[in-house]
């Protein structure tokens, strides 16, 4: 702890530094997440404040890991209007803290959390302020509406890799996570051969390339009072066809029960494609979504399918990631189905 | 099960020694962490994968690979020699046996997919379609029969884990 307080000192050009508290997020299955609270002298201030420290991990669900990715786009985000915490730098040297990391803003709030163990109570709901629900929904919609929006060329994110025109968006994702899946030493498995022979054949053409969240959804954004503070988990985020997040953003997995069905536990789908539209001026395409359906469930068998090599391959390593690598039958099962529903093998009659 | 029972059962025996055990006041309480080690230790040669898991990934697998193979030369078309040599290498059982030759099968499969796929025109339509449905049904059953198998995960006790 006097290693990092000594180079948080000369980081923050503060003296008599100490860290107050510090405690590591259990929530998150990913990037570990550091909450500090420091007590220092400044310019002769005695100041408290509190930062947070995101940093690789040794393995996890998103190999390989570059911190410094998330740290450039929420940097060059700063004014654009999105929900984000403000970040202070990027420390590449790992003798810090092991790997590297950035440091940002602590955001106060709360983070919605999925609960399984209220999953079949009928009257259960995420955010029961009906008040508090609308105006998420609406700050929702606008947030991810602005990110499709950013001109990233002009805020420098053409290191993300502009897959151009055409059919370069689709084709480019899925040989991405057919990569990471193949990686992971799942490129073999019949329902993946299945999928990605589909995927690669029926690419969706796309006009405009937007930067892309990639993981959008509650359980993913700081919310107090009814506003979103800030938001989080930006590990996915790359460019390409807004239709992918939005594929990814109205998943069944992220909404509410039925009968309500709300995306992300909000608002209705028909309510949310009526935002979004009128927000970010860019048409709800639904048989690309259909295409994008069958992509994010291929995406998701990627995530527990690195989980697991890692489990098998790194020892030492946090159980979590074994739990998470466990998660691959069901989204093996979501891939199927999603073949099933969409899907014909059949030349000319994809989507 | 794509990691071995063994590999699971070392790292929980690792979790517990390493990371659990030195954190826990009671002396009790961590006399019985050290128990439970024990156990799996004691366990972790006798425990095996349920044979019928196997046995069923590699019969879907054969089925689905026969009738790929049966469907294009029913239709006179020639199919790749490795998949029908390999047919006959299950059948008189010198492929193997146990999670090697489920893993083998499954890449066999996967080479005959992408052959029914890469070949699909050459098929009539019904066939293709009948074919397609039959593979679809094999890989529905595998996938769904692995999702039964599933216990709710306890990620909110794991996440928010409080006393």
């Amino acid at each position: 702890m006097a290693k990092l307080e000594g180079y948080l000192s000369e980081k923050l050009g503060a003296r008599n530094l100490s860290i107050t508290a510090f405690s590591k997020n259990l929530e998150g299955w990913s990037m570990e997440t550091f909450s500090l609270g420091l007590s220092y002298e400044k310019d002769g201030r005695e100041v408290k404040r509190n930062i947070i420290i995101r940093k690789e991990p040794v393995a996890g669900l998103l190999e390989p890991y570059d911190v410094s990715i998330e740290y450039r786009v929420l940097t060059a985000l700063k004014n654009t209007g999105i929900a984000i915490p403000e970040t202070y730098w990027h420390e590449s040297d790992p003798s810090i803290m092991g790997l590297p990391f950035y440091v940002m803003e602590k955001v106060e709030g709360i983070v919605h959390f999925f609960s399984t163990s209220t999953m079949f109570d009928p009257n259960w709901k995420l955010i029961p302020n009906e008040k508090e629900r609308l105006s998420l929904a609406e700050e929702f919609v606008n947030n991810i509406a602005l990110i499709h929006n950013v001109d990233w060329s002009a805020k420098g994110l053409e290191f993300l890799g502009d897959p151009g025109p055409g059919k370069g968006s689709a084709l480019r994702q899925v040989a991405y996570w057919r990569d990471v899946i193949s990686r992971a030493g799942f490129g073999k498995k019949p329902s993946i051969a299945y999928a990605l022979n589909w995927l690669m054949d029926n690419p969706p053409e796309c006009d405009r390339v937007c930067l892309l969240h990639g993981d959008y959804r509650t359980g993913n954004y700081i919310a107090q009072d009814g506003h979103i503070k800030a938001v989080l988990d930006w590990e996915m985020v790359h460019l390409g066809d807004p239709m992918e997040d939005i594929s990814y953003v109205i998943a069944s997995v992220w909404r509410s029960r039925k009968p309500d069905s709300w995306i992300s536990h909000l608002l209705p789908e028909k309510d949310f494609f009526a935002m979004y539209e009128a927000k970010s001026g860019i048409k709800i395409d639904r048989e690309k979504i259909k295409f994008y359906h069958v992509f994010n469930n291929f995406k998701a068998v990627g995530i527990p399918a690195t989980a697991a090599n890692a489990f098998r391959s790194k020892p030492n390593l946090d159980l979590k990631v074994g739990v998470f690598g466990m998660m691959i039958y069901a989204a093996i099962f979501g891939l199927v189905q999603s073949l099933n529903k969409y899907v014909s093998a059949l030349p000319g009659q994809g989507v | 099960m794509f990691i071995s029972t063994d590999l699971y059962l070392k790292r929980l025996m690792n979790t517990l020694e390493q990371v659990i055990a030195p954190e826990i006041e009671s002396d009790h309480v961590r006399g019985q962490v050290f128990a439970v080690i024990d156990l799996l230790k004691q366990l972790s040669d006798r425990v095996e994968y349920k044979q019928f898991i196997i046995s069923q990934d590699i019969e879907i697998g054969r089925d689905l690979i026969q009738r790929i193979l049966d469907a294009f030369e029913g239709a006179g078309c020639a199919t790749p020699d490795d998949l029908r040599a390999y047919i006959g290498q299950m059948d008189n059982g010198a492929a193997g046996k146990g999670l090697a030759l489920r893993t083998k099968v499954e890449e066999m499969l996967c080479a005959a997919l992408n052959y029914f796929h890469d070949n699909i025109n050459k098929l009539d339509g019904n066939a293709a379609k009948e074919l397609d449905r039959v593979i679809r049904e094999g890989i529905t059953k595998i996938a769904g029969r692995d999702l039964t198998m599933m216990k709710p995960p306890m990620i909110e006790k794991i996440s928010r884990s409080k006393r």
